[in-house]
């Protein structure tokens, strides 16, 4: 991009260069990496001269690793040109061992995605050029890691998955676009099928306190054991504010309905009171397993949603499975689950048991959202959610093959993935119930992982798909 | 002054000694997300660039030990000359490399010429010795034979050995041995725009945003008490807090930011808390006042007996 040259530019200096005897010394360099911490660490910083000798050490250790430079033979590089307008790059000679399980050939030439090059570059493996000049790792991240090719998250995770001797990540081939022929595909009234964001709006604007971001890995459990009851068809549905800046700030649109409510201490009280095992709530589940049809844990007749429960629970809001639990003294308090909108608004859902048999799809009316107990089973209620809903954003960023299958690793016909990946960061929404089932629609049998940032600091988690075990007796 | 370049929010520093000084004088460390030279296929230690959370860069820019700019994308105008300037260079490099090279090969051969000297010596005493055991006929021969092996081993010293004396200059070295840098940081200097990190714009969009300002007033005032922060994705927290540098130090806080006046769901608490204790740190709570000051409390799970 041109641009003239203004009175307060700040120059940037340039990279260290090293001289040809430098070069030459490179060759003699240790290969070794050493230790980080050199021993446990110190508890408390006492000021003594031990533990500032050690930490002298351990610093001087990683400045000189980060200093060092990549040195290779001029015969042991494969020249590559990064082609800016068609988004890959082109090697110029013949490709090495790389070749195996990264690049791709077309129109008779051996090309790699930006990401591979990249990471090849960082390795030592190739010289990239742009317009005859060999690019630098940092004018190759500023060129080849943009919006339209590979962002700078995606390379991240991309990276370390290569590095750590995974196969490089493929590109997904399924296209969106054939899931577009589903048969019966409906397009609900409101824009999203999780009702968290709405509730928040509607409550008025909230001041981005704590986004629930952070607790993503948390409250993946949530999905696993928890029933999530989709809001009823009549939810209003405004779009979320766009925050000015650009990308929205949806700390606060996902927050869990809880914390709009005023806190009800005696349920909860009671409740933690009882709580001493502290176990999870997977371990609670298979406690009432083992006592079998106890009739503590499901109360008989399932409860119609349009009768709000009294007493204490008199708030509708309050009407959690938590408290239709309550009979169980150790069922854990409400952390697991949202809380979901008032439940006479639900329409038509008398036959749509909340407690009924896993198996039992309650009639759905033409209009709303399958009732909460397709949940259980929600494989068969796809096809009537749009799935080609790109609420979330999320989509899926790359297939991921063993290591250990490098022998019979074909670049042509890679085979079933060992798992395909989702990225973001935590800037980015927490996907919403419908985007991470559509995901895995899409990701067909292959578990789906996702991939969590935070500058720099990765987290990997994913959902299982979990049954709650039916009362035989009903 | 150093300079960290920022694009899409991003800072990335690209400079080891830069790393050094945030880290050793400032105190503020950043994190690592690039290859490392010495180990490129391996994760437990990443190199450059260093990656700094937005608080940092901006606490960075606050106190003036940094200018923050935008990426400078390369000048077309400057693209031939530095073609040109490259072409030579390599040109001298490879003169530079090819003299290295046969002053290498020279003091190995100076080495070696001694040992090869002692050798000739040597067998032309054992051959001596031996046809004088045999008989003088064979004499001729073996002195024939010894002359030999000296004069295989003249010739093969031979290319070595005329190079010290009159020689036509360092024999090139081949192209394909040319030793070739793979430069971390741009090897040319560059013009770029200083950015205003009071201001949003397409390269700071954190500017004015409420979850930004929230978290940058806590890593402010937790920077000015002496510890060091980094980024606690991974624990649930807005970030880890360490009473030195971590790596020598384990982690003593996670932190969590909270605004004044937001309610904290009791079901994040008690996540909040089971994790701090599962993971043997204590959650802070961190709300900056209206008044400026950040007030912190502390989390501890307790059983009711």
């Amino acid at each position: 991009m041109e641009r003239d040259a203004d009175s307060s530019d700040v120059q940037v200096p340039a990279g260290r260069r090293l001289s040809a005897r430098e070069l030459f010394a490179a060759r003699a360099r240790p290969q070794k990496l050493p230790q980080r911490s050199h021993g446990p660490k110190d508890f408390l910083p006492d000021g003594s001269e031990a533990q500032a000798g050690r930490l002298r050490q351990c610093r001087e250790e990683l400045w000189q690793l980060l200093a060092e430079e990549r040195v290779e033979r001029l015969g042991s590089l494969v020249a590559a040109e990064w082609r800016p307008g068609e988004g890959f790059v082109e090697l110029k000679s013949p490709a090495g061992k790389f070749w195996q399980t990264m690049g791709f050939s077309a129109e008779g030439r051996q090309r790699l995605h930006p990401e591979e090059a990249l990471y090849l570059l960082e390795c030592g493996s190739i010289q990239l050029f742009h317009q005859d000049l060999p690019l630098s790792i940092q004018e190759a991240y500023q060129l080849l890691l943009t919006e339209g090719t590979v962002t700078f998250l995606q390379y991240q995770v991309s990276a370390i998955l290569s590095r750590d001797r995974s196969h490089p990540p493929r590109p997904p081939p399924v296209p969106v676009t054939a899931l577009q022929s589903l048969p019966g595909a409906m397009v609900p009234p409101s824009g999203r099928c999780w009702s968290g964001s709405r509730r928040r709006r509607r409550r008025g604007p909230r001041a981005a306190g704590r986004g629930s971001n952070r607790g993503l890995g948390r409250r993946v459990s949530t999905f696993v054991y928890g029933q999530r009851l989709l809001p009823p068809a009549g939810t209003q549905s405004k779009p979320p504010n766009p925050v000015p800046g650009g990308a929205p700030d949806v700390r606060t649109c996902s927050r869990p309905a809880f914390s709009s409510h005023s806190f009800i201490p005696s349920p909860y009280e009671r409740q933690l009171n009882l709580d001493t095992g502290a176990q999870p709530l997977e371990g609670r589940i298979g406690k009432r397993k083992r006592r079998g049809s106890s009739s503590r844990s499901v109360p008989k007749k399932p409860k119609t949603l349009a009768s709000p429960l009294q007493g204490v629970n008199g708030t509708p809001e309050s009407q959690t499975l938590t408290d239709l639990l309550e009979k169980d003294p150790e069922a854990s308090p409400s952390k697991d689950l949202d809380l979901p909108e008032p439940l006479e608004a639900w329409p038509g859902s008398a036959s749509g048991g909340f407690r009924d048999g896993a198996a039992h799809l309650p009639s759905m009316p033409s209009h709303s959202f399958p009732g909460p107990s397709c949940l259980r089973d929600l494989s068969l209620a796809l096809p009537i959610l749009r799935l080609l809903e790109k609420a979330g954003g999320l989509e899926i960023s790359f297939d991921v093959y063993q290591a250990n299958a490098v022998a019979t690793f074909r670049k042509n016909n890679p085979g079933k993935p060992y798992a395909r990946m989702c990225i973001s960061g935590f800037d980015e929404p927490v996907p919403d119930l419908c985007t991470l089932k559509r995901l895995s629609y899409q990701s067909g049998d292959v578990p789906l992982i996702f991939a969590l940032l935070d500058h720099g600091d990765i987290s990997f988690y994913s959902f299982r798909d979990f049954t709650l075990p039916s009362d035989l007796e009903h | 002054m150093l300079v960290v370049e920022v694009a899409n929010g991003r800072s990335l520093v690209w400079g080891a000694e830069a790393v050094q000084a945030l880290r050793e004088r400032l105190g503020v460390g950043g994190r690592a997300v690039g290859a490392l030279p010495r180990g490129p296929r391996q994760n437990s230690r990443l190199g450059l660039p260093l990656l700094l959370m937005p608080e940092e860069a901006r606490l960075l820019a606050e106190i003036g030990a940094v200018t923050l700019v935008s990426v400078p994308h390369p000048d077309p105008r400057n693209h031939s000359l530095a073609l040109a300037s490259f072409k030579q260079q390599q040109e001298q490099d490879l003169r530079d490399q090819s003299a290295l090279a046969a002053e290498a090969r020279e003091a190995r051969r100076r080495e070696l010429l001694e040992k090869i000297t002692e050798g000739q010596a040597a067998k032309k005493q054992k051959l001596e010795q031996d046809p004088a055991a045999l008989g003088s006929p064979t004499a001729g021969e073996s002195e024939a034979r010894a002359s030999q092996p000296a004069r295989e081993e003249e010739t093969a010293a031979g290319p070595s050995s005329s190079q010290p004396g009159p020689s036509d200059g360092p024999t090139s070295l081949p192209r394909s041995a040319l030793l070739v840098q793979l430069a971390t940081a741009r090897p040319r200097p560059a013009k770029a725009r200083p950015l205003d990190w009071r201001i949003q714009s397409k390269d700071w969009p954190h500017a004015g945003r409420p979850a930004h300002e929230l978290r940058y007033s806590v890593y402010r005032d937790l920077w000015e008490r002496g510890f060091f922060l980094s980024a606690a994705g991974k624990f649930g927290g807005d970030f880890l807090v360490y009473p030195g540098d971590p790596l020598r130090f384990h982690a003593h806080y996670i932190a969590q930011c909270w605004a004044a006046g937001d309610s904290i769901p009791l079901q994040d608490l008690v996540s909040a808390g089971r994790l701090g204790t599962s993971v043997r740190k204590t959650l802070l709570l961190c709300s900056p006042q209206p008044d400026g000051k950040v007030v912190y409390t502390s989390l501890q799970w307790a059983s009711l007996q």
